[in-house]
């Protein structure tokens, strides 16, 4: 990961109108901001779409950026935007987003840390998480899938720390309710 | 010790604990099996959670496609917005508007009028313009609707100035004949 003065020194270049310079943001944030999308959209499709257009979108707005937040809080925050966006649009238009195409979905490693985790159930999860409201949803990925703090989640959602803190704990319940509801070995939860 | 509630020990697992609050749970969790075993289960349930966030997808390289679609845009130029650019031709604007009214109202000598013009207002825009075309080069300030302005100003002032000349020009020749 860049360090923010390189970052910084990046951005510089663009604006003073040195477009290639923001390839290097682009190959440094590109994974994280697709499997963002990805698990938001649930579509390989429209997550590279999202994913082109929020690096439009971050391209668009370098000259706002405020260096006194960290850079990858700030592209996460455009991120979120973009998809709770495309999100909305979808709930009106009411348009059913088929899942992950089969040959995806089963395609699974039989490595012998992913067998150990099948036994956890994470399938079951993987299902329970898709019923939780949104926000739930979005403040448990930014925390245990990318390990951001409760203050930078509360910098890239623009809520404050308590709300964040609330939410995560609110949102583990939810989960908890939604397994109960669909049975099994929940002794864990 | 007393046992501390689920929260406490969530916020524990999320390092969110202020150090001596983690101390407390710490020890705590030393001589307390019940709250271990319960710490131990947050704990899993915090994997499965970041584990049922993977995806099993190869993510593509889109780094060639973006560049592409910038490539299609202008170049960028710093959009900086400077409070005393903008006190300036506030200023400007204010007096290009209230003064040349003022000027009308009190001063009826036509001579005058255009003095004033010609010592204030056309060097005025004239500096107003040449700032705004020294920033935008040197600086790379993004100030095209300044330049403008200056120069609408500039042009203003000149065509007035000329009028006040012809009619100045016009009224001596009455007064010669």
């Amino acid at each position: 990961m860049m360090k923010e003065k390189k970052i910084l020194s990046i951005i510089k270049e663009c604006l003073n109108g040195n477009k290639e310079a923001f390839s290097q943001i682009i190959r440094d944030f590109q994974k994280q901001i697709f499997s963002l999308c990805l698990q938001f959209l649930n579509s390989p499709q429209d997550a590279e779409d999202a994913t082109m257009d929020i690096f439009l979108k971050i391209y668009n707005s370098l000259n706002s950026y405020n260096p006194d937040y960290k850079f990858k809080n700030w592209i996460f925050r455009i991120a979120i935007n973009h998809i709770t966006d495309i999100l909305r649009k979808r709930r009106r238009e009411k348009i059913i987003f088929s899942e992950f195409p089969e040959e995806i979905r089963h395609n699974e490693p039989k490595t012998p840390e992913f067998i150990f985790f099948k036994k956890l159930e994470i399938n079951r999860v993987k299902e329970a998480i898709k019923q939780i409201p949104q926000r739930y949803k979005t403040v448990l990925m930014l925390k245990y899938y990318h390990d951001f703090s409760y203050e930078q989640i509360a910098e890239i959602l623009n809520i404050p720390r308590n709300t964040v803190a609330s939410l995560i704990f609110r949102g583990k319940q939810e989960l908890r309710k939604k397994l109960v509801i669909t049975g099994g070995n929940n002794e864990m939860f | 010790m007393k046992c501390f509630n689920e929260k406490i020990y969530s916020l524990f697992l999320d390092n969110e604990l202020n150090p001596r609050e983690r101390k407390e749970v710490i020890s705590h969790l030393k001589e307390c099996e019940k709250c271990r075993k319960i710490v131990e289960s947050l704990k899993l349930e915090n994997l499965k959670i970041k584990k049922s966030f993977e995806v099993d997808y190869k993510i593509p390289d889109l780094t060639t496609a973006i560049m592409e679609k910038i490539a299609t845009r202008e170049p960028y130029y710093r959009k900086e917005k400077i409070l005393w650019h903008y006190l300036v031709y506030g200023f400007s604007i204010i007096i290009g508007v209230l003064a040349p009214y003022f000027i009308i109202k009190y001063i009826k000598s036509t001579f005058v009028f255009r003095r004033i013009l010609s010592y204030i207002f056309t060097p005025v825009s004239f500096i107003f313009s040449s700032v705004s075309f020294l920033l935008k080069k040197i600086f790379l300030l993004d100030s095209i609707n300044k330049i403008i302005i200056g120069q609408i100003f500039l042009v203003t002032f000149l065509f007035i100035n000329l009028i006040g000349y012809l009619i100045e020009k016009f009224k001596i020749k009455e007064e010669i004949k």
